[in-house]
């Protein structure tokens, strides 16, 4: 036949898009979410989407930035004196500038605030 | 999760009315995920233009703006259109992925570090100020040029039930990744007048087209982009400038989602010139619709970080090592990897065929694709850096697109060597399938 390597060629290459282009884990998921329970980076860092992991930040840090925005007011502006590894300009100060939405989170370092939040001493002070 | 439902429910019904007026010809599956499309498109438009005419967003306002096009379905005496698609049995394991999608995106609140740093930090700032703070975006070093649609589209249902939602908001990014398959499924059903077929090239694009990116704006670009390209190649092969219009209305709400898009429509414009020059300028949708975007941007002055500085110096250094580049966007090539080999091998095989008979869509996504690994070169960043954490998403956003395009080549080889008599159209409506549809016009 004068196409028939076109042929066998296209559906090897069709067989090949679908056999690589198939995720299990959308079907999988279905039955049961195991494989999403096992902690992701606490950095954050990953190539992969973190959703492919637990969360890995602490519950008590989270309910920390909870108390803070529930003890902040909006246009406040808070300072992080945060202890590693969640110091410094990464993951947890992308985080907390979300959960105090509304609240300026001041740059890692500046302290410069009208409330400052310790870590992990858990401790929120509010300047005069 | 009852107001993410509800404000799918009320997007969808408001996209329904509207594709309409834009697309008569356009039925079942296809129609309803135009209609997913231009709802979301839609309701971001309505919160955008609410805050420039200085309303606050509330559950009362916005169900009334949601509401509104609903009644054009109501004066609308033509049916039919919105008739719901038959289902192969192959399309419930595509629905069954979609819904493994649906469990992925919202298993629980969003924690990906982009949702935090821009997408979900500009939707929480919007909520709580209830409408667009542009002082905060002018001032905020989270990427103030990005587009506002996705943080627009995760404010709907928070205003709904008038407080933050952060977990089952997800189930937007599945509707969008599930309305550009449905755009799938309907064109190459009336591409291949087979159920059958068109379910089994859906198959074998849903996992690409399901983007992991839940919270960032890949999964919308993509959809958007993706889908905006499929209808302009449909609009091609039709006499009618309506699935063009469609098509360009959709790549210009791409623009709104990430600036890739705005890219997008710039590679659109070239393939159709080179495909038909003579209908380029029926893409004008996209062109007003981006154009929005970069007035708004202008006006507040929110600069792109990509392009400060000496962009031309950094390409030129970047090229000076480009055997470390090269090996750097090998190491940190993307997942899916024997889909990219098929595809790439797909297009290198039968080059003649595409070229011949998919020129337009070949073109586009080749450009694309060219321009998603260069843009690494102007970073201003570690150019490694930069590629390791960004190869493994930018390819997604074209990545289905060219699923597709690999569909509608292999497909008809399969088809063709079997039997000559396949060679007839599909329809009668559309020309015969050698020449292609997108072969050039002019």
């Amino acid at each position: 036949m004068k196409l028939g390597w076109q042929r066998v060629a296209a559906s090897i290459l069709l067989a090949l898009l679908f056999i690589g282009g198939f995720r299990p884990m959308f079907l999988r998921l279905l039955v049961s979410r195991r494989s999403l329970m096992r902690p992701g980076p606490l950095s954050g860092l990953d190539t992969r989407p973190l959703r492919e992991h637990a969360d890995a930040t602490p519950p008590e840090l989270l309910a920390f930035f909870q108390r803070i925005r529930s003890e902040t007011r909006r246009g406040d502006t808070v300072g992080l004196a945060f202890q590693p590894p969640f110091n410094g300009f990464g993951y947890v100060y992308w985080r907390a500038s979300y959960m105090l939405s509304g609240r300026t989170v001041k740059f890692p370092g500046e302290t410069d605030a009208d409330v400052i939040a310790y870590w992990p001493e858990g401790k929120i002070e509010r300047r005069p | 999760m009852i107001a993410v439902l509800a404000a799918l429910i009320l997007l969808t019904l408001a996209g329904c009315a509207l594709t309409r007026l834009i697309d008569r010809d356009l039925r079942d599956a296809a129609f309803f995920g135009s209609a997913i499309f231009i709802g979301c498109g839609y309701a971001a438009f309505m919160m955008f233009f609410l805050t420039v005419v200085h309303v606050e967003w509330s559950r009362t306002v916005v169900m009334i703006g949601l509401l509104a096009p609903i009644a054009l379905l109501a004066l609308d005496r033509r049916r039919g259109q919105a008739r719901l698609p038959v289902l192969h049995p192959i399309d419930v394991l595509v629905v069954l992925l979609v819904l493994g999608h649906a469990v992925f995106a919202t298993w629980a609140p969003m924690y990906e570090w982009d949702w935090f740093g821009i997408w979900g930090l500009k939707g929480r700032v919007f909520f709580d100020a209830r409408g667009i703070d542009w002082r905060f975006v002018q001032t905020n070093i989270s990427h103030p040029d990005y587009p506002p649609l996705v943080p627009l589209l995760v404010d709907l249902p928070s205003v709904l039930r008038r407080s933050w939602e952060d977990r089952w908001v997800g189930l937007i990014f599945t509707a969008l990744c599930a309305a550009f398959l449905l755009i799938v499924r309907g064109t190459l059903r009336e591409e291949f007048d087979s159920d059958l077929i068109a379910s089994i090239g859906t198959l074998a694009i849903a996992s690409p087209a399901l983007n992991l990116w839940v919270g960032l704006a890949e999964g919308p670009v993509m959809a958007f982009g993706c889908a905006g390209l499929l209808l302009v190649r449909r609009g091609l092969a039709r006499p009618s400038n309506a699935s063009l219009h469609l098509g360009a209305i959709l790549l210009g709400l791409s623009a709104w989602c990430k600036n890739e898009g705005t890219a997008l429509i710039g590679v659109t414009v070239i393939a159709m010139l080179i495909v038909s020059g003579r209908r380029v300028w029926r893409l004008w949708p996209a062109a007003a619709i981006a154009g929005a975007w970069m007035v708004t941007r202008s006006v507040y002055r929110l600069h792109t970080d990509f392009l400060q500085g000496n962009v031309f110096d950094r390409v030129l250094f970047h090229l000076k090592q480009f055997g470390y580049v090269l090996h750097a966007l090998i190491v940190y090539a993307p997942d899916l990897r024997l889909f990219w080999i098929a595809a790439f091998l797909t297009l290198i095989l039968f080059a003649r065929q595409a070229w011949m008979r998919e020129r337009f869509l070949t073109i586009a996504i080749l450009l694309q694709s060219s321009l998603l690994a260069g843009q690494a070169l102007a970073t201003a960043a570690d150019i490694r850096a930069h590629i390791e954490f960004a190869w493994n998403r930018l390819p997604h956003q074209i990545g289905p697109a060219l699923g597709y395009l690999c569909v509608v080549l292999l497909i008809p080889l399969i088809r063709e060597a079997r039997s000559e008599s396949d060679r007839r159209p599909a329809r009668p409506d559309l020309p015969a399938r050698t020449p292609s549809p997108t072969a050039p016009t002019t």
